[in-house]
């Protein structure tokens, strides 16, 4: 009989995540499984994709001094990654939970602001893709659409995601968007700027009147 | 008002290239009548498509009146479609919508469109608390109701699914509308071509791929390129539902839009929801394209809790996002 050594820990979108050692450390296995739905040949581009631009932007995020998961190494066959474990909640949990949360949001702010500084994208920022530590340390997880861009508008990018998914999730989104935005200014000296153009790329959206458009 | 009767209501669709005009009692359906602009070439302008709507709802209306087995005075309130859309065509609607509310001397209800696909699907399938994925010719969205709202989850960036079916048909030389067309083709497709994929986290882009393929005209076969095209799009579509779904972990997904008639997309969505343990419901066809009954079954909600617009106030609203709308009665 086959064993699998590893417990599921979740199921996401894209990937199975399990957890496991290696090297004696306390580990995630990422795996991003094939998808019924996309025909083989497109599956597999994406998968393999998805995984080299996850596993570069992590080592380059890590040595700017970017809190993410340490990686220990990739399996492209198997298309799964494998990086240490981050005991914690979700952004998306502590924002129900927490009493310090705006405290948390700044820090992910700043966090977010050494991303952008060091020209490192994201790709896909939402509440669940950050892990807060008991301690309230925020670290930054899933780079699969990440990448490296000096260009405002991705940066801007990942800033409207972040602000759309804390809309969705709630009422308190202005305030702790307004602590979010607070320690992304401190630690990005072009902060403002992503920000402004984060309101560029929302007047841009459909059904948004000319004149209020802001380019 | 008794809040207990199942209010009747008429609804008037006209956001596009689409008459409609229903009669709804609850889920119930008494009449659901349509015609749709066809263009001789090229895409919907604008000035035919509200030309050809103020030409065809007196007939359309005539023939509602006709057929109708209640009385007109049984009708409890008007509902139209006072946006998104087409500012020319939207105002014709409201034309009509308030000519017959002072006539019949009932309230005026002004539903969103958008809303109105999701409100038909939660009516008359048994989708409950869905991610809505609404896929036509001029939006391409995912929806979901989460604090207070309907939020746009993921839209597409450029143009709506159906818009680049059509644009990709017309340059294969294919007629309108392109999708039906481009689906039949792609059946006979074999090869894989390479085209752009598009997802930035739940929101997705299509004019790339149009433009990919149009490159491929002449290059590769009309089968070849409808089949990748289908292949790469309909994916990127999947992927971004299949995110929402993982997100919001809402027990089920809802495929409506004139798009959702294509039985490759319904195969990948249905995919989906396997996949991530959820329902899968779909629209069916006649009734997922634009019609007089969503917009009716959306003004009956609304009616129930007395979501009424003052004729001197009901001027149209051609942007509208899904977003905007105060959501009173749920």
């Amino acid at each position: 009989m086959k064993r699998n050594p590893h417990k599921e820990l979740a199921k996401g979108a894209e990937a199975i995540i399990y957890q496991g050692r290696f090297l004696n450390f306390k580990v995630i296995l990422k795996k991003r499984v094939p998808k019924l739905y996309r025909l083989p040949e497109i599956d597999y581009r994406i998968r393999t994709q998805r995984l080299r631009s996850e596993a570069k932007t992590m080592v380059s995020a890590w040595q700017c001094g970017v809190r993410v998961p340490e990686l220990l190494g990739i399996d492209l066959e198997k298309t799964t990654l494998i990086c240490k474990f981050i005991e914690g909640d979700l952004l998306y949990t502590a924002v129900r939970t927490h009493d310090s949360i705006q405290k948390i949001f700044f820090k992910v702010g700043e966090e977010i602001a050494h991303l952008h500084a060091n020209d490192l994208i994201h790709g896909d920022l939402t509440v669940f893709n950050v892990i807060v530590t008991e301690k309230l340390i925020p670290y930054i997880i899933d780079f699969g659409l990440g990448g490296f861009s000096g260009e405002l508008e991705r940066k801007a990018d990942d800033l409207l995601t972040f602000y759309s998914t804390l809309k969705a999730i709630t009422p308190k989104n202005k305030q702790l968007f307004e602590n979010f935005k607070q320690g992304y200014i401190n630690g990005y000296s072009e902060g403002i700027q992503a920000l402004e153009q984060m309101r560029k790329i929302m007047s841009r959206a459909r059904y948004i009147a000319r004149e209020n458009r802001l380019e | 008002m008794d809040p207990q009767k199942t209010p009747v209501i008429l609804g008037l669709e006209g956001t596009a290239h689409t008459a409609g005009i229903s009669v709804v009692k609850g889920s119930e359906i008494l009449i659901n009548k349509s015609t749709t602009y066809l263009p001789t070439q090229g895409g919907i302008h604008p000035r035919e498509a509200a030309d050809y709507l103020s030409k065809h709802y007196p007939l359309l209306l005539q023939e509602v009146i006709n057929e109708l087995s209640i009385n007109l005075k049984e009708i409890d309130a008007i509902a139209f479609s006072r946006g998104p859309g087409l500012g020319p065509c939207l105002r014709i609607t409201a034309t009509i919508a308030r000519a017959l509310a002072l006539y019949l001397q009932k309230p005026l209800i002004g539903v969103n469109h958008c809303i109105a696909h999701v409100e038909l699907g939660r009516m008359i399938t048994p989708a409950r608390d869905p991610v809505v994925l609404y896929v036509s010719g001029g939006n391409t969205q995912l929806i979901a109701f989460l604090n207070q709202k309907y939020r746009i989850l993921g839209e597409t960036l450029d143009v709506a699914i159906g818009n680049a079916l059509d644009a990709l048909g017309r340059s294969l030389g294919l007629s309108h509308p392109g999708g039906p067309n481009i689906e039949r083709e792609a059946s006979e497709g074999k090869k894989l071509l390479l085209l752009p994929y598009t997802v930035k986290g739940m929101s997705f882009s299509f004019s790339g791929a149009v433009t990919a393929a149009q490159r491929l005209i002449n290059v590769e076969s009309v089968q070849d390129i409808c089949f990748s095209f289908q292949e790469y799009t309909f994916s990127a579509l999947a992927e971004a539902t299949e995110r929402a779904l993982s997100c919001t972990k809402k027990p089920s997904v809802l495929l409506t839009g004139g798009v959702a008639a294509n039985m490759r997309l319904r195969q990948m969505i249905q995919n989906v929801a396997d996949e991530q343990g959820v329902e899968f419901h779909v629209v069916p066809k006649h009734l997922a394209g634009d019609n007089g009954a969503m917009i009716a079954m959306a003004g009956t909600l609304m009616y129930k809790v007395g979501e009424f617009v003052e004729i001197i106030k009901s001027s149209v609203r051609p942007r509208w996002r899904t977003d905007q709308v105060k959501v009173s009665w749920l």
